[in-house]
């Protein structure tokens, strides 16, 4: 009898002690409760934030894609690889530069439901088909490099395509366009124009803005072409271009077209009197590399290259890290895209007592909206309601000598163009 | 080490329970590591099966929409490839919906794969492949969507007649039409243009149509040159070139769009393809997992049951050691030790070892060898000594038992105990019912006594049977016509169920019992009859009194007168009278028994005969001359010592009643015999025992009833006509006279007759010579002698002074004792004639006593018509020589006197 009280105790015993442990594992730590009208990112303690960085990383502007995922490194880099105490995974994806390329980009992005914000595009061509996706999916995106008015505002109102939560620390481009118009009509005294653009929203929106301002000014646009992505023979545009006796070429394309343009024109003899210029797409090295002296006098519009000591430093960290000069500035603005994001991101993290951080997604956007004089390398950045963070300042460059390299023609501003200063 | 010999130290010393406890839990512990190594196994065994059941159905799924898929883009790419041979519609009706169908499905099966994948049994890889699987979804559906603009695009340019290609192939026909009929160099620029458009047509290359651009650049400018050309013409041409340009431009528009709709397809391929064969990788892998996780639970399972198995019987063994050393072997141990101190070895020595349960045992094993050894040393004496006792007791309860003055009889029952057999008996029961031991064991109670069942036993026996409660049957007297005698039982069940009597005969006390009985009768008759006595004693004194008046003086009277004397006829008359009286009175007397008479040895036979003869006896039986009177004397009759006179009153009250009580023909008889006694007989008969004399008188009368029988012996009590035939004292004066005697009387009756007996002791002695006592009036005449008489009756005195001195005594009276002492203080007497019954004063014994004490060898002689027997007794004890009852006659007194001072 007492054997059996004894087991009876012994098993009553270790149904305790299993319960008990049971219990034990299944106690969770309270649950946050999320706010947020969009929704929230919960991380788990040791589980990273996750940043796509969808970037053109293939192609001829791979090199500027390349530069913003640098920027964004050295970024990340700065706060050692954390961000509200938690690591950061960047899922980069490459976009082409295209439309399409961007879409797919996005997709890879958008399925992971922790996905917190997106780092990009190089292309607002890209851009315009993932902020639409993004913006639906309730991420943030910022682009270092997006520049093209249609993804923010056009003459102070929502542009076409206009998605809420994107913001871009590079400069709205739509007085990119009328800097040129100003700089080709007034300073170069040209009254006829022709612009190829190559279907992209970026380079359309470039010259749509260029052949409104220079129409504006009085000039004649007598000739508005575009041209394929990929195209390679440029002598029938080209040949329109003679044709139609335009004293400008205004072609705000990327490589290589860009590059076909240029070496194909300066085959053409009727080119001898034309003056070209490109945009801010064409500013790099790799440009240079490839045409080398065929782009002598040739102009640019671009944004104002920022400077200053801390984008020093941070061009010594580039140097540092990749053992290269960088090839165009726009690294800076991948820069302070990352940083703008970081910083937004530990101030609406919300940690858990277990270390886990709970993000709200329309928090994020709020805080990111009410932005002022954040300090980065490129300036302060104020950020308006069309996402714009960045101050539009455009320098008209010049390319006496190819061979100065990329820092010698950012450095040789022929005309600058700021609006706030108008 | 230290530890572990304290573990074997706290291992010893617990208690069997905690050791049997501890090893139960260890096996159970044992048994649940099995259990759990199955169920677990099991677990991994179920979840690995099921890991691999959707593995496989996530791999089913992901071929499939990978089929589904690459269908949709043959579908689409048949779309593209046939629309220009089948038609738009043809194609969109072959291949265009059906990819976007495909495309649907796969979406299906993609949202099918997602809820499976959200499914817990998925294993980890998987589950964190829904971000992969979400992209194939999203591919899926805008590939889809992609197809669906694509076809779009391809039906705005491709749509027959309203188509861009068509409006571009309809412009450019116009144009060629007005071109052609001008000259050649026209009809050369447009067949360029025509070539450059159709040339871009076959490659989609945009410089191409840039080229037909410009040759219709060159071609307006040619005819804006040409004068001859009508301006009609001219307008018509531009105008067709200018609209062939604006479809061109659509064209290259729409063209663009497509080929980014390829561009799209073939990224959504790449993605599409990446992330299906990621997730078939995945699916193999994990089905390889699964199968790998099985495998390796079969290995495991195998070895922890088998490790486990052997630790369960190491553990058992161990178990069964550690028991079987600390238990099993000890008790073993006990047992033998146990067995050993059976067979009478008492130096075994338990080990006691650790001070558990068992140990405890040792223990005490060893203070009960010890103290059995000490037993056991005493033990002989002690059952010696016990057996002795024993023995004794048996001895004395078996003595107690024999010699018991109560009988015990012990029965066994039989016939379901309707009846009993005697087992055993005591000597009481031998000797009180007259039976032998060896006769009645074994026989039933009721062949023995078969008066038991009326004697109502048998029944108490039944009852002591069934209940088992003793019980008491009351004295009771059993009669079965051989055996006869009161008993008094008590029965009790004795626990072996046999039966127990305890009786004793109670014949002795009830008889006792009836004796005291008819003594305390007779004493209160006694008493009756002596009240009755002093009633009729204190009348007859007196009236003995005034009767000696009567009786002595006519007897003076008529020695006075002449014979011839008138009076002496009347004064004879008074005399006879007075006597009569004097006998009426002297039966008073007898009744109150206070007359001392004189007694003699005397034979009864002689009274008899003497009373039949007399002229009384002969006058009753002329009376009743029809009866017979019959006498059967007896010869050899032994005398007894009476009073004469006493007993012929008896026979003639006795005779006259037997006559009286049979009312026509009968007959008496008077008869008597010797008797002897015996004791028993004595006893019953309320007599002492020894050799009597009886004189019986019997006649054939109607008897005496049952309730006059009780009364027949007293005074007055009588059923004749009172004065008539009796006074009432005849039977009163037989009882009381046979009291006197020492006799008893019995009486029988019956409707037949009655009987009287009267029982006279008998003696040996001759008969007295007083028949020849002269009664001359000179043998009792006295010599001068000096006489004291002393009476308070004046008349008395004076009588017996001068009846003294009739017969020559000198005489002085005196009135009372006190008189009498003082004049004997001064002189002496020859005699003192002392009355006994003087008021006031002492009465004649206090002053016979106080004379003595003067004069101790006065003779003195006691008067007294009725005085109480004992003073008149001590009286006679101190030296009072004689007695004379009054009244007395002369002749009487002078015989009285006479031969006191004689």
């Amino acid at each position: 009898m007492s054997v059996l009280k004894f087991t009876t105790k012994t098993v009553a015993a270790m149904v305790v002690l299993l319960t008990v442990v049971n219990t034990a594992c299944d106690k969770t730590a309270p649950g946050f409760q999320c706010a947020d009208s969009i929704g929230c990112v919960d991380i788990a303690p040791d589980e990273p934030l996750k940043i796509g960085v969808l970037q053109a990383l293939s192609g001829k502007v791979a090199s500027i894609g390349e530069g913003q995922v640098r920027g964004i490194e050295l970024a990340l880099d700065e706060r050692q690889g954390k961000v509200a105490g938690h690591s950061v995974v960047l899922q980069t994806e490459d976009t082409g530069c295209s439309a399409e390329g961007g879409a797919n980009a996005a997709l890879k992005t958008l399925a992971d439901p922790e996905q917190i914000a997106i780092l990009g595009t190089t292309c607002s061509g890209a851009a315009a088909a993932v902020s639409k996706a993004m913006s639906e999916t309730g991420l943030t995106m910022i682009s270092g490099n997006n520049s093209a008015p249609f993804l923010t505002a056009i003459a102070d109102e929502r542009a076409p395509s206009w998605q809420h939560g994107y913001f871009r620390t590079a400069p709205n481009e739509e007085n990119a366009g009328k800097a040129a118009a100003l700089y080709a009509f007034e300073k170069l005294n040209v009254r006829k124009t022709a612009t190829i653009n190559d279907g992209d929203i970026y380079t359309r929106g470039l010259t749509d803005g260029f052949i409104k301002a220079f129409q504006d000014l009085g000039g004649e646009v007598v000739l508005d072409t575009s041209i394929n992505k990929g195209d390679k023979q440029m002598q029938p545009v080209l040949t329109a271009v003679l044709n139609s006796q335009a004293e400008f070429l205004f072609f705000p394309l990327f490589q290589p077209e860009g590059n076909y343009i240029l070496l194909q024109a300066r085959k053409m003899p009727g080119f001898k009197d034309i003056t070209l210029m490109s945009d801010g797409a064409l500013i790099d090295s790799s440009f240079l590399e490839a045409v080398g002296d065929k782009a002598k006098g040739m102009y640019f519009i671009g944004p104002a290259k920022p400077a200053g000591p801390d984008c020093d430093a941070l061009a010594e960290k580039y140097k540092l890290k990749y053992k290269s000069i960088p090839s165009t500035s726009y690294y800076l603005s991948a820069y302070d895209a990352a940083i703008l994001l970081f910083s937004a991101l530990e101030k609406i993290a919300v940690p858990g007592p277990d270390g886990s951080l709970h993000i709200g997604r329309q928090a994020l956007r709020d805080v990111l909206y009410d932005t002022k004089n954040f300090k980065g390398v490129t300036g302060n950045l104020t950020c308006d309601e069309f996402g714009d963070c960045a101050l539009p300042n455009f320098n008209v460059l010049r390319l006496d000598t190819p061979s100065a390299g990329i820092e010698a023609l950012q450095s040789n501003v022929i005309f600058s163009y700021s609006p706030e200063k108008q | 080490m230290a530890l572990w010999k304290k573990v074997l130290k706290s291992w010893k010393n617990q208690s069997i329970t905690i050791k049997f406890g501890q090893g139960v839990g260890l096996l159970l512990l044992l048994m649940v590591l099995v259990a759990a190594t199955g169920y677990v196994s099991l677990a991994y065994v179920c979840g690995a099966d099921n890991s691999i059941r959707i593995s496989n159905e996530v791999q089913r799924l992901v071929l499939e929409m990978d089929r589904g898929m690459e269908k949709a883009r043959h579908l689409q790419a048949g779309f593209f490839l046939y629309y220009p041979k089948i038609g738009l519609q043809q194609a969109h009706e072959d291949y265009a919906q059906p990819s976007v169908r495909q495309a649907a499905e796969v979406v299906s099966i993609s949202k099918s794969l997602k809820n499976m994948m959200a499914q817990p049994e998925v294993s980890n890889a998987i589950g964190t492949s829904t971000v992969n699987l979400n992209l194939y979804l999203s591919s899926a559906k805008r590939f889809a969507d992609t197809s669906i603009e694509a076809f779009e695009l391809v039906t705005q340019l491709a749509t027959p007649e309203t188509g861009l290609e068509a409006q571009l192939d309809k412009y450019l026909a116009a144009l060629n039409i007005e071109l052609t009929a001008e000259n050649s160099a026209l009809n050369g620029s447009f067949h360029d243009l025509d070539i450059f458009i159709k040339k871009y047509q076959l490659s989609r290359e945009r410089h191409l149509m840039q080229s037909a651009f410009n040759v219709s650049f060159r071609l307006r400018q040619t005819i804006e040159a040409m004068p001859s050309l009508p301006t009609g013409q001219k307008e018509r041409v531009f105008s067709l070139l200018a609209q062939s340009r604006n479809a061109a431009e659509k064209i290259l528009a729409v063209d663009v769009a497509i080929k980014a709709k390829f561009n799209d397809f073939i990224l959504q391929d790449q993605a599409a393809s990446s992330v299906s064969g990621n997730l078939v990788e995945l699916a193999r892998k994990e089905v390889t997992r699964s199968q790998k996780v099985i495998t390796d639970t079969h290995k495991w399972a195998k070895i922890v049951v088998f490790a486990v198995t052997f630790a369960g019987l190491i553990a058992a063994g161990f178990i069964f050691r550690i028991l079987n050393t600390n238990i099993t072997r000890r008790v073993l141990r006990l047992t033998s030790n146990a067995e050993e101190i059976r067979k009478g070895n008492l130096e075994v020595v338990a080990d006691e070892g650790a001070m558990d349960e068992v140990g405890k045992l040792g223990h005490t094993f060893n203070f009960m060898a010890v103290r059995i050894k000490e037993l056991i040393e005493n033990l002989e004496d002690n059952v010696a000594q016990r057996t002795a006792e024993l023995a004794t007791s048996e001895r004395r309860f078996r003595q107690l038992f024999e010699h018991s003055r109560s009988g015990v009889a012990v029965y066994e029952p039989i016939d379901n105990g309707e009846d009993f057999i005697f087992k055993d008996i005591n000597q009481a029961v031998e000797r009180l019912e007259g039976v032998k031991r060896r006769e009645v064991l074994g026989r039933k109670v009721t062949d023995i006594f078969p008066g038991v069942i009326e004697f109502g036993l048998l029944d108490v026996f039944r009852k002591v049977m069934q209940t088992g409660q003793s019980a008491s049957h009351p004295i009771r007297l059993y009669d079965d016509g051989k055996l006869q005698g009161w008993r008094e039982n008590s029965v009790y069940k004795l626990p072996s169920g046999e039966l127990v009597a305890v009786y004793d005969d109670r014949t002795a006390e009830k008889e006792a019992e009836i004796q005291k009985t008819d003594m305390e009768k007779q004493l209160q008759r006694a008493k009756k009859m002596e009240a009755i006595g002093l009633l009729a004693g204190g009348v007859a004194h007196d009236l003995n009194n005034i009767l000696s008046g009567i009786v002595g003086y006519p007897e003076l009277i008529l020695m006075e007168l002449p014979e011839e004397s008138k009076l002496r006829g009347p004064i004879t008359a008074i005399h006879e009278s007075g006597k009569r009286a004097a006998a009426v009175v002297a039966d008073l007397l007898t009744v109150a028994r206070g007359v001392a008479s004189s007694k003699t040895n005397t034979n009864i036979n002689t009274l008899v005969g003497e009373y039949l003869e007399s002229p009384e006896g002969l006058k009753l039986l002329s009376l009743h001359e029809h009866i017979k009177c019959q006498t059967k004397l007896d010869p050899q009759l032994q005398n007894i010592y009476c009073s004469p006179v006493h007993i012929k009153k008896c026979i003639m009250n006795l005779l006259t009643n037997a006559m009286e009580s049979i009312d026509t023909v009968g007959s008496v008889i008077i008869s008597s015999s010797n008797q002897q006694v015996e004791e028993k007989q004595a006893i019953e008969k309320g007599m002492q025992a020894g050799e009597y004399v009886v004189l019986k008188v019997t006649d054939t009368g109607s008897g005496i009833s049952p309730q006059d029988l009780e009364h027949i012996f007293e005074p007055f009590y009588t059923k004749k006509v009172m004065g008539r035939s009796g006074t009432g004292l005849g039977l009163a004066v037989v009882w009381n006279s046979m009291q006197d005697h020492g006799g008893i009387t019995l009486v029988e009756s019956s409707s037949k007759g009655t009987s009287f007996h009267l029982y006279f002791p008998a003696v040996t002695a001759e008969l007295s010579q007083e028949e020849g006592q002269s009664t001359e009036a000179e043998a009792i005449m006295g010599n001068g002698e000096k006489i004291l008489i002393v009476d308070d009756e004046p008349q008395l005195r004076n009588l017996a002074k001068r009846i003294l001195e009739k017969f020559a005594y000198h005489t002085i009276d005196v009135c009372s004792g006190e008189e009498a002492i003082d004049y004997l203080k001064h002189n002496r007497v020859d005699l003192v004639l002392l009355d006994m019954l003087m008021e006031p004063g002492i009465n004649g014994r206090q002053t016979y006593e106080a004379i003595i004490k003067i004069h101790p060898k006065q003779k003195a002689v006691i008067a007294s018509g009725f005085s109480e027997s004992e003073d008149v007794k001590k009286a006679q004890q101190l030296g009072a020589w004689g007695f004379i009852k009054k009244p007395y006659s002369m002749e009487q007194l002078g015989r009285v006197i006479k031969e006191a001072i004689s």
